[in-house]
């Protein structure tokens, strides 16, 4: 008996030049982000930094803030992120994971900080 | 002036405490950044969240970075450690975010029936690239998305280049045969190289 021939089976099902160019235009849809969040997610960066340099700042100046250089970059830190998710309507409700500094009061920061 | 300015310039007034010199890193590498992490984590507001958290550190450890060398390589090395973390971490809660897929699929086709067409074999493309392990999409984005040679995705995730060459390897080969199951995608991608030349 005579096997039918099949094209399928008798080429790779994927070749690896095949293969590749699928990938990469594939992966290359990835959209980019959009201008109207870009534009508040930059606003709420160079909030959160500049509220970083104050805090760092101060941190250095006032006796009543912690003395030592890494006490004081961990506090920026923790102000750096909570300062960039209150500021973001979206990741206010996150917030509430960081509350690890009870000092702030969330509600006033925000109006403060809101883009 | 900020497209005058060279990355190390823009490093060396943000450890100066110049605050605009981020915005000019940002609108220089904000899209590549938030790309890489969505093709990573396929979640656009986590994206969001990685690529903000990015420039963050990039703020932070600015007095720590080498402004002889590229900056590049660090943006994706904390965009790429900032995803892996998430993954992780997501794995541990077991949520799924396949149904977030075909949200974030658009390509933009001519003709409808191609559309649909192309659509389904993206998203099959996009589902098997999810279903790799996550130190093999990492490779695969830097590698197809981004462009990055081997040894640069060895300098990015911090692992030897013969590491970067067996990811790549089996992750291509487990795509291969995940994506062999299905005629048209072959058919497409087989179109898809003849076009290539």
């Amino acid at each position: 008996m005579i096997a039918q021939s099949n094209w399928r089976t008798d080429m790779p099902a994927l070749p690896d030049k095949a293969l590749d160019v699928l990938l990469a235009r594939t992966l290359r849809t990835t959209r980019a982000p959009c201008p109207e969040r870009t534009a508040v997610v930059r606003a709420k960066l160079l909030k959160a930094a500049s509220c970083a340099a104050a805090h760092q700042q101060s941190a250095s100046l006032s006796p009543a803030r912690p003395a030592s250089a890494a006490l004081a970059a961990l506090v920026c830190a923790v102000c750096v992120r909570l300062t960039a998710l209150i500021v973001d309507d979206r990741c206010f409700h996150r917030a509430n994971a960081w509350l690890l500094y009870p000092r702030y009061d969330l509600r006033m920061m925000r109006q403060t900080l809101t883009v | 002036m900020s497209a005058e300015l060279s990355d190390a310039r823009l490093v060396e007034r943000l450890r100066d405490g110049d605050v605009e010199a981020l915005g000019f890193l940002f609108d220089r590498y904000y899209p590549q950044v938030y790309r890489t992490a969505l093709a990573i984590t396929r979640d656009s507001a986590v994206a969001e969240d990685i690529a903000q958290d990015c420039f963050l550190k990039l703020h932070q450890y600015a007095p720590r970075i080498d402004t002889s060398l590229p900056l590049t390589p660090w943006l994706y090395r904390v965009t790429v450690n900032l995803s892996y973390t998430w993954i992780s971490r997501r794995q541990k809660r077991r949520i799924s975010l396949e149904a977030l897929v075909d949200q974030l699929m658009s390509p933009a086709w001519s003709a409808p029936d191609q559309m649909a067409e192309r659509g389904e074999t993206h998203d099959r493309v996009w589902r098997a690239i999810n279903a790799l392990h996550i130190n093999q999409r990492i490779v695969i984005v830097l590698h197809y998305m981004s462009g990055l040679s081997l040894e640069e995705i060895a300098d990015i995730t911090e692992i030897p280049v013969g590491t970067v060459k067996s990811r790549l390897y089996y992750a291509r080969e487990k795509l291969r045969q995940q994506l062999s199951e299905h005629d048209r995608t072959v058919e497409l991608a087989h179109g898809y190289a003849s076009a290539a030349g």
